[in-house]
C-alpha cells in the first residue's frame, strides 16, 4: 500500500462534484443504457453522495468485488445481446459507476474525469444536434468544475467557485473552438460502426408491392430538408421528388434494376440553361443509398453523388449521416431527344393473370386508341369510380383485376401498379417511380421540409417525340393528395389521425402557436445541421476562396504552420523566462563566455563554473589577458557578492568598459588563428 | 583574528600531514559552529585529526569510544544511589564537555547514537527529568567506519542531518606518506602542540564568520542549488532547508577563512560536498546526483 498523505486524498467538495459530473455525463445515455444499470448508477450515486455528509459503513472487500464482477457480466449479457454502440457504452458507463465505489484519492478522480470526458464524448454518437451540442457544453462545464475543485481542496465557495472557474475556461476557449472549426480538415472515419439508433424509418423500399408505403406512410419523421436558390418553393404540382425506379415486373412486385450511369445529363444542362431549379438538400441517415431528385434532375454539381440514367441519384455508399447536396431540376421535363434504350424491359409483363385487365386492354387496342388516349381513358376510369384510402382491403389472387373491378380503393401504390401493368398491355413502355410528394414549407428559413409520411409512387410512361412522361393516377383520383399538404388532407381521417406518430400533429392541429413554434424549431435545427454539421461542404468552399485550389499538401501546411508557430512561440516563451531575470553583469559574462567560446570551444564557461574559477582557467589558456581578467572578474564580485557597497555604480561602469576592452581582445584572439591550436 | 586562524591551520597540518583542505574544512566546520563527522577507513588518521583539533582550539574535551554494547547512560551519566546521603545524586557523563570526541560512532547501537541527538541539537541534556546545560561552545567531533564495514550501525538520516560537515580524509600521497614512514606516527607530538586560541576567542570568531554578508545573488545560487537537488531524478531525498542553511553557515566560515566578509559562490562550491553529500538520499551510489554533479549542472550566474 502506499501512504495517502492528505495530499493525495480528493476532498468531500471535489468528490461532490465528481458526483454531479458523472449524473450530468451520464443522463443523455439513460435512453440508451439498460434500465437496471440507470438505477444501479443511482444507487450508487446516491450512497455515496449520502456518505459524504454522514459517515456510512462502507462495502467490504468481498462484497465490492462480487458486485463489480456481476455488474460487468450484466453489461457483457445486455452487449452481446443487444446491437450497435449501446453495449459498449453500457459497459463504459458501468466502469465510471464501479469507480465510484473506491473514489477516495486523486488518482481516482483523475481516472473519473478522463472516463467522463470520454462517457460525454461518446453521446454525440447517439445525438447529434443543437439539444445535445448544448447538453455538451453542461457536461464539459462539470467535468471542469470537479477538476477545479480537485485543484482547490480546500476552497469553501465549493459551488460557485469551480462553475465560475470552468464557465471562463470555456470561454476562453472558444476562439480556439472556432478557429478549429473553420480550418481543420473533416477527415472521413477510418472505420465505422452502424449504430441503428440513429437511423430513421425509411418511407421507402427496393421493391413495391402494394401495401409496402401504407405501413411506412405513418412515420412523421424527417426525410430530407431542401431549400432552393431563388428562396421559393416549386409550386405543389411540381414537388415530385424521385428517389428510385422499378422498371422489372414480376406480376407481383415491382423491382429495381442495374442503371447505367449517366454521364450526360450535366452536358445538357449547361446547353439549356433555362427553366432550371437549383436546390440544396440535406438528406437525413437512412442506411440506403438512394438519394432524392426533384423530377425531372438535370445534373448534381457535386461530385461523389452517382447519377443514374434513370434519373436518380444514388450516394456512393449507405448513408449513415447526414448528407449534403445540390443538384438542379428542369420543372418542365422537356425531352431531351435521346432514344430509349432496352424497351423490352419496360415492357414485358408476365403471360398470364389479370384476364379482366387484358380484355379491357384489348378493347381499347380494338377501338384504336392512341397511347395518349390510352392513359386518359384509364384516368379517367380512376376519376370516376375510385377512391383513396389509407386502409384498402386486402387483394388476393389476380390482384390488379381484383383492384380495377372489385375493390376500385387504395393508395398511390395500387393506383400506380394497376397503371404501370395495364399501359404495358397496351405496348406503351412504362416504369413505376417511387419518392416523394409534397413538403413543408418553413417560411423562417425558407427550405422545404419532407416527411417519411410523403412517400409517394407514380408512373412514368415512354411516348415516341415526347421521352418519358410522368403520370400520376394518384392525382387523377384525389387531386386534393397532390395539392394539398399530406396531414392537411388526412387529418380527417381517422387511421390515420389514430396513429401515434401523429400525435404531435394533432396537437399542432389544436394549438396555432405550437405549429409556429414547431416550425421555428425545425428552422433553428436545419441551420444547425446546415451550418455546424454539414459545415465541411462550406468549409471546402470557403478554403478554397482564401487559398485557392485544396490539396493534401496545402491542407497539411495550412493545419501545421499554424501549429508549428503557436509551439514555436510557447517553447521561445517556456525557453525565454529564466533569461528574463538575467542581470545585465551577468549578461556580460555570457557575452565574453560566447565570444571566448569562438576562439576555442573549451574556453567556454561551464554552467557550474564561478566567474573568479573561470577567469582563472581562461588566464591559465590566454596569458595575455590575465591582468585585464582579473581586474575583470574582481569588478564582477564587488558588483554582485558585495551588498550595499557604496560603489556599485561607478564598479558597473568600471565593470562594462573593461568588459568593452575585453571583448576587443577577443576579437583580435579570434584573428590570431595561432590560439587555437595552442588550447585545442 | 584570522591570522590565529591561518595559525591554526598551519599548526593542524603539521600533524595532519598533506591535507590541508580536509583541515580548512574541518576548522571552518568549528568556526560555524557545526559539528563534525569524519568518516573514513581505519587508519586514515581520524582519531589524529579530532584529538587535534580538540587540543589546537584550546577547549577541554572527552573522549568516548563507542561499542556495539554502550548504553545511553555511558554518554549523559545517570543516577547512583549515594548510600551516605540515602539519595540519587546524578553524575554527569563524559558528554559534559566542550568537545566530545565520538570515536567510531557507528559501532554503537542506534538507541546510544539517539542519545547525542539533544544534546547536539538543543545544547542540552534532559536526564530523569531535569534538563542540564552543557557548556559552550559545545562541538560534537565524530568518526565513522564507512558503513559497509563489518559491524556498524548506520547514523540514521535524522542524526546524519545535525553534523554540519562530514569529511574525509582518503589515502596520502606518496610525497606525505614516505615523510609519514620517516617520522613515525607524529599523535605523540600533539600534546607538544602550542593551543592557538582559547573558547572566548573561539565564540569572538564565530560570532565574525556569522557576521559576512551574503548577496542575494549567491542566496539564489544556494536556493537553485537545493531545489536542483530536489527536483533531480537521481536524488530521491533532496536538501532540505535546514540543509541549505548550513550550507550558508559554512559558506560564511569559509569566506572569512579566506579574507573576505562577504560570500561568493566560490565559498558555497568549496563546501559543497562536504556540506550536502550526507543529507541527500541518492538513488544510485554513482556519480550522477552526487554534490560535484549538482555543483556542474546548475548555474552559478543568474
Amino acid at each position: 500500500m502506499s501512504t495517502k498523505t492528505p495530499a493525495t486524498l480528493l476532498s468531500i467538495p471535489s468528490k461532490k462534484w465528481l458526483l454531479i459530473m458523472l449524473l450530468v455525463v451520464i443522463a443523455p445515455h439513460v435512453a440508451y443504457i439498460p434500465l437496471w444499470l440507470t438505477s444501479i448508477a443511482l444507487c450508487i450515486i446516491g450512497w455515496i453522495g449520502i456518505s459524504l455528509f454522514s459517515q456510512r459503513p462502507e462495502l467490504p472487500v468481498w462484497g465490492r468485488r462480487l458486485f463489480v464482477v456481476g455488474v460487468i457480466a450484466g453489461v457483457l449479457i445486455y452487449a452481446s445481446m443487444s446491437q450497435g454502440l449501446a453495449g459498449l457504452s453500457s459497459l463504459l458507463i458501468a466502469g465510471a459507476i464501479l469507480k465510484v465505489l473506491e473514489l477516495r484519492t486523486r488518482r481516482d478522480g483523475w481516472v473519473l474525469i478522463l472516463v467522463a470526458c470520454f462517457i460525454a464524448a461518446v453521446s454525440f454518437l447517439f445525438d447529434q444536434s443543437i439539444v445535445a451540442a448544448t447538453y455538451g457544453g453542461v457536461s464539459l462545464m462539470t467535468v471542469f468544475s470537479a477538476l477545479t475543485m480537485m485543484h482547490h481542496p480546500n476552497e469553501q465557495r465549493w459551488f460557485t467557485f469551480p462553475l465560475k472557474k470552468s464557465a471562463l475556461i470555456l470561454l476562453q476557449s472558444m476562439p480556439l473552438m472556432l478557429i478549429l472549426f473553420l480550418i481543420f480538415p473533416r477527415i472521413s472515419p477510418l472505420w465505422s460502426i452502424q449504430y441503428n439508433n440513429s437511423v430513421a424509418k425509411t418511407g421507402l423500399s427496393d421493391d413495391m408491392e402494394p401495401g409496402n408505403i401504407s405501413q411506412l406512410a405513418r412515420s412523421d419523421s424527417v426525410a430530407f430538408r431542401v431549400s432552393f436558390s431563388t428562396g421559393v418553393p416549386p409550386a405543389s404540382t411540381d414537388r415530385y421528388w424521385r428517389a428510385m425506379t422499378y422498371p422489372i415486373f414480376d406480376g407481383q412486385r415491382w423491382s429495381m434494376a442495374q442503371e447505367s450511369i449517366d454521364k450526360g445529363i450535366n452536358k445538357r444542362n449547361s446547353e439549356e440553361g433555362k427553366d432550371l431549379v437549383e436546390y440544396q438538400v440535406i438528406a437525413e441517415p437512412s442506411a440506403n443509398s438512394w438519394l432524392f431528385a426533384l423530377d425531372y434532375p438535370s445534373g448534381v454539381p457535386s461530385r461523389e453523388i452517382l447519377q443514374f440514367s434513370d434519373g436518380t441519384f444514388q450516394a456512393g455508399s449507405p448513408i449513415y449521416e447526414r448528407l449534403f447536396y445540390s443538384a438542379k431540376a428542369d420543372l418542365s421535363g422537356a425531352y431531351d431527344g435521346r432514344p430509349l434504350y432496352d424497351r423490352a424491359r419496360y415492357l414485358s409483363v408476365p403471360k398470364n393473370g389479370n384476364p379482366a385487365t387484358r380484355a379491357m386492354v384489348a378493347k381499347w387496342a380494338a377501338t384504336g386508341f392512341s397511347p395518349e388516349q390510352k392513359i386518359a381513358a384509364l384516368l379517367q376510369r380512376f376519376n370516376e369510380k375510385f377512391s383513396y384510402t389509407l386502409s384498402p382491403q386486402k387483394l388476393r389472387g389476380d390482384r390488379i383485376d381484383q383492384f380495377l373491378f372489385t375493390t376500385q380503393e387504395g393508395f398511390c401504390e395500387h393506383f400506380s401498379n394497376a397503371t404501370a401493368f395495364a399501359l404495358r398491355l397496351g405496348g406503351i413502355p412504362t416504369r413505376v417511380v417511387a419518392g416523394y410528394l409534397g413538403g413543408e414549407w418553413n417560411p423562417y428559413e425558407k427550405y422545404m421540409l419532407v416527411r417519411q409520411y410523403e412517400a409517394h409512387a407514380w408512373v412514368e410512361a415512354w411516348l415516341d417525340g415526347k421521352g418519358w412522361v410522368r403520370i400520376d393516377p394518384t392525382a387523377a383520383v384525389a387531386p386534393e393528395r397532390v395539392i394539398l399538404p399530406f396531414d392537411q388532407l388526412f387529418s380527417d381521417s381517422p387511421e390515420f389521425m389514430s396513429d401515434n406518430a401523429f400525435a404531435t400533429y394533432r396537437m399542432q392541429q389544436s394549438l396555432p402557436w405550437l405549429k409556429t413554434w414547431s416550425l421555428r424549431y425545425d428552422a433553428l435545427n436545419y441551420n444547425w445541421h446546415r451550418w455546424v454539421l454539414g459545415f465541411h461542404e462550406e468549409q471546402s468552399g470557403l478554403l478554397q476562396d482564401w487559398f485557392g485550389k485544396i490539396s493534401i499538401l496545402k491542407m497539411l501546411l495550412l493545419l501545421f504552420i499554424p501549429v508549428g508557430v503557436a509551439l514555436t512561440v510557447v517553447i521561445w516563451i517556456l525557453l525565454r523566462v529564466p533569461s528574463h531575470k538575467i542581470n545585465a553583469v551577468d549578461q556580460e559574462v555570457i557575452t565574453v563566455s560566447a565570444g571566448l567560446c569562438s576562439v576555442a570551444p573549451l574556453l567556454q564557461r561551464e554552467a557550474g563554473e564561478t566567474v573568479t574559477s573561470y577567469c582563472q582557467r581562461v588566464a591559465r589558456s590566454l596569458p595575455v589577458l590575465r591582468s585585464r581578467l582579473e581586474d575583470w572578474s574582481e569588478l564582477y564580485q564587488q558588483i554582485r557578492y558585495v551588498p550595499e557597497s557604496h560603489q556599485i555604480e561607478q564598479n558597473t561602469i568600471l565593470f562594462l568598459s573593461c568588459s568593452r576592452q575585453l571583448k576587443k581582445d577577443i576579437k583580435r584572439l579570434k584573428k590570431q588563428d595561432f590560439v587555437r591550436g595552442s588550447i585545442d | 583574528m584570522r591570522d590565529r586562524v591561518e595559525q591554526l591551520v598551519s599548526v593542524i597540518s603539521s600533524v595532519v600531514l598533506g591535507k590541508e583542505e580536509v583541515v580548512r574544512l574541518a576548522v571552518a566546520c568549528m568556526l560555524a559552529r557545526g559539528h563534525l563527522l569524519i568518516e573514513d577507513l581505519p587508519g586514515m588518521g581520524k582519531t589524529t585529526l579530532a584529538q587535534t583539533l580538540a587540543h589546537v582550539f584550546g577547549l577541554d574535551y572527552q573522549r568516548v569510544q563507542f561499542t556495539s554494547d554502550m548504553l545511553p547512560a555511558d554518554i549523559l551519566g545517570g543516577a547512583i544511589f549515594d548510600q551516605q546521603t540515602s539519595s540519587f545524586v546524578y553524575h554527569p557523563g563524559p558528554v559534559f564537555t566542550q568537545l566530545l570526541l565520538a570515536d567510531e560512532i557507528n559501532r554503537s547501537t542506534p538507541k546510544t547514537q539517539s542519545a547525542l541527538l539533544e544534546a547536539m541539537e538543543e545544547g542540552q541534556v534532559s536526564s530523569e527529568g531535569v534538563t542540564r546545560q552543557l557548556p559552550a561552545p559545545f562541538f560534537v567531533i565524530a568518526t565513522q567506519n564507512p558503513v559497509s564495514q563489518f559491524g556498524t550501525f548506520p547514523l540514521p538520516e535524522s542524526q546524519l542531518d545535525r553534523f554540519l560537515m562530514r569529511i574525509s580524509l582518503g589515502y596520502p600521497d606518496p610525497e606525505t606518506e614516505k615523510g609519514l614512514l620517516k617520522h613515525g606516527d607524529t599523535r605523540r607530538d600533539i600534546e607538544q602542540l602550542s593551543v592557538c586560541i582559547d573558547s572566548s576567542l573561539l565564540i569572538e570568531l564565530q560570532e565574525a564568520c556569522s557576521q559576512v554578508v551574503v548577496s542575494d545573488s549567491v542566496l539564489n545560487y544556494v536556493q537553485r542549488l537545493a531545489q536542483f537537488s530536489r527536483d533531480s531524478d537521481d536524488v530521491v531525498l533532496g536538501l532540505s532547508p535546514r540543509g541549505s542553511l548550513a550550507l550558508i553557515q559554512a559558506a560564511k566560515a569559509w569566506a572569512y577563512m579566506s579574507g573576505r566578509d562577504y560570500l561568493m559562490p566560490d565559498d558555497v562550491q568549496k563546501v559543497f560536498g562536504a556540506v550536502v553529500e550526507h543529507r541527500l538520499l541518492l538513488r544510485n551510489e554513482s556519480e550522477s546526483g552526487s554534490a560535484r554533479s549538482i555543483l556542474s549542472q546548475v548555474d552559478v550566474l543568474g
